[in-house]
Formats: structure tokens, C-alpha cells, sequence
């Protein structure tokens, strides 16, 4: 996993907008704050998908696909699985 | 073990029954979406929920439940990283249980979520159910254990 330190400078609107996010208890850090925007940033520009993102388009696919699976046959899979694995 | 969790490690069947059914393994995706806690698995996790879908559903389906599980989670433990734990166990707990124990004990957590009788009668004191698990962040469970 790469990482990246960073130190910022940060005045005026931006540094406001920051601290209300932490106040208002959006985020716990400032840290957390700055992380969720750099996301938020990716998904923009098409970068990065977040994991809900996936979680619709899975949704969508199933429906697709036009299976449906029954508790019980979703148990007999996971067995099947879990022999093969 | 009823502290709210700050992370925890989520077996594959949370993701499988928690994308197909409305059930409390739904609620506990649904708490690390939100950050109520951090979600750990392993190569093992995201190589069965894949798996699963590609197996059951499509090729397509395989890829996003891959992307989604590998999203979701803050750390995915490699098998690399856990030979230790793994000889450690070997022969204490059942085969298919030992890579999930395994990595439960590699981060140091608490909580392993999942609903298989073998870990209860294997005694992981880890291990806790998704009704058990949802009831830690004072949310209302569906009756169902899974």
C-alpha cells in the first residue's frame, strides 16, 4: 500500500470549511476530513470508485442476470464453495 | 466483548448473504459504509466472495463483488503475512476455518463476524454473529442470526 505524508498549509475558506467539518462532527479529524475529500475528488474526475459505488452496480448485474436465489440455495452454494475452496 | 467495535473482520457469507438478502449481515455492510468501524478481511474473503458471484450469477458479477470487498475493507491480510498464526492453529481449528482465524489473530481484533457453528464449537472467542455484532452499535436486528 503507497503513502503519502503531507503537510498543508491552509487559510481562509478552506481552513474554515475544514474546522466546521470536524465541529459539526462530520468527521472526527481534520486528517479524516481532508482523506473523504481526496476520495470525493477521484470519484469526480473518474479516478476512484467507492466501494457503494460497486455495491450498486452488483445489484444492477444480479438483476441482469435475471437469477434469483433462495436462502436455501444460497446455503447449498456456500457449502459447494466452501468444499472448493 | 460489548464495546463498539472499532474494527472488525467480516467472513465471505457477510457479503454474500448481505448483497442478497434483507438480513443483518446487510445492517453490518451498512455500518462500515457509514465508518462506524473498520472492516478487515483477507485474500481468502475476497477470493470467495468473487467466487461466489462469478459462479452463481456472471463474470461481471464476480469482478464487482471483488471491487466491492476489496473497497469495503481497510486492510485485506495477506497468506503471506500469517504463516505464523497459521502453523499456530494448524490442527486446533477445522481447515476451511483456519485462514479467517488465522487472520483475526495476525491484526490483533476483536470481533470476527460470521455465522458458521464450527467457530462457537471451536471456542474463537472472536467470533460473533451479524445479530450479535449489529446489537453493539444499539441498532434493532432482523430475527435471523445471519
Amino acid at each position: 500500500m503507497v503513502e503519502e505524508k503531507l503537510l498543508v498549509r491552509l487559510s481562509g475558506a478552506v481552513a474554515d470549511v475544514l474546522n466546521e467539518l470536524v465541529r459539526r462532527g462530520y468527521f472526527a479529524t481534520k486528517s479524516d476530513a481532508v482523506r473523504a475529500g481526496i476520495l470525493r475528488l477521484g470519484e469526480n474526475f473518474g479516478i476512484f470508485r467507492s466501494s457503494m459505488h460497486y455495491w450498486r452496480e452488483l445489484g444492477e448485474e444480479i438483476k441482469r442476470t435475471g437469477k434469483r436465489m433462495t436462502h436455501e440455495e444460497i446455503v447449498e452454494a456456500l457449502k459447494r464453495l466452501e468444499q472448493e475452496a | 466483548m460489548s464495546k463498539r467495535p472499532e474494527r472488525a473482520y467480516l467472513d465471505s457469507m457477510i457479503f454474500i448473504f448481505g448483497r442478497l438478502e434483507e438480513c443483518n449481515s446487510r445492517l453490518v455492510l451498512f455500518l462500515a459504509e457509514l465508518g462506524e468501524f473498520e472492516v478487515v478481511t483477507s485474500e481468502l474473503v475476497v477470493g470467495e466472495v468473487e467466487m461466489f458471484f462469478r459462479e452463481n450469477f456472471s463474470r461481471e458479477a464476480g469482478y464487482l463483488a471483488r471491487k466491492f470487498v476489496e473497497g469495503l475493507s481497510s486492510s485485506i491480510v495477506r497468506r503471506s503475512d500469517m504463516k505464523a498464526e497459521m502453523d499456530m492453529l494448524k490442527g486446533k481449528i477445522k481447515e476451511r476455518d483456519l485462514e479467517n482465524v488465522a487472520a483475526v489473530k495476525h491484526e490483533s481484533l476483536e470481533y470476527l463476524v460470521a455465522y458458521d457453528r464450527d467457530y462457537g464449537e471451536a471456542d474463537v472467542k472472536e467470533y460473533i454473529t451479524p445479530k450479535e455484532f449489529v446489537k453493539l452499535f444499539k441498532l434493532r436486528p432482523y430475527d435471523e442470526e445471519y
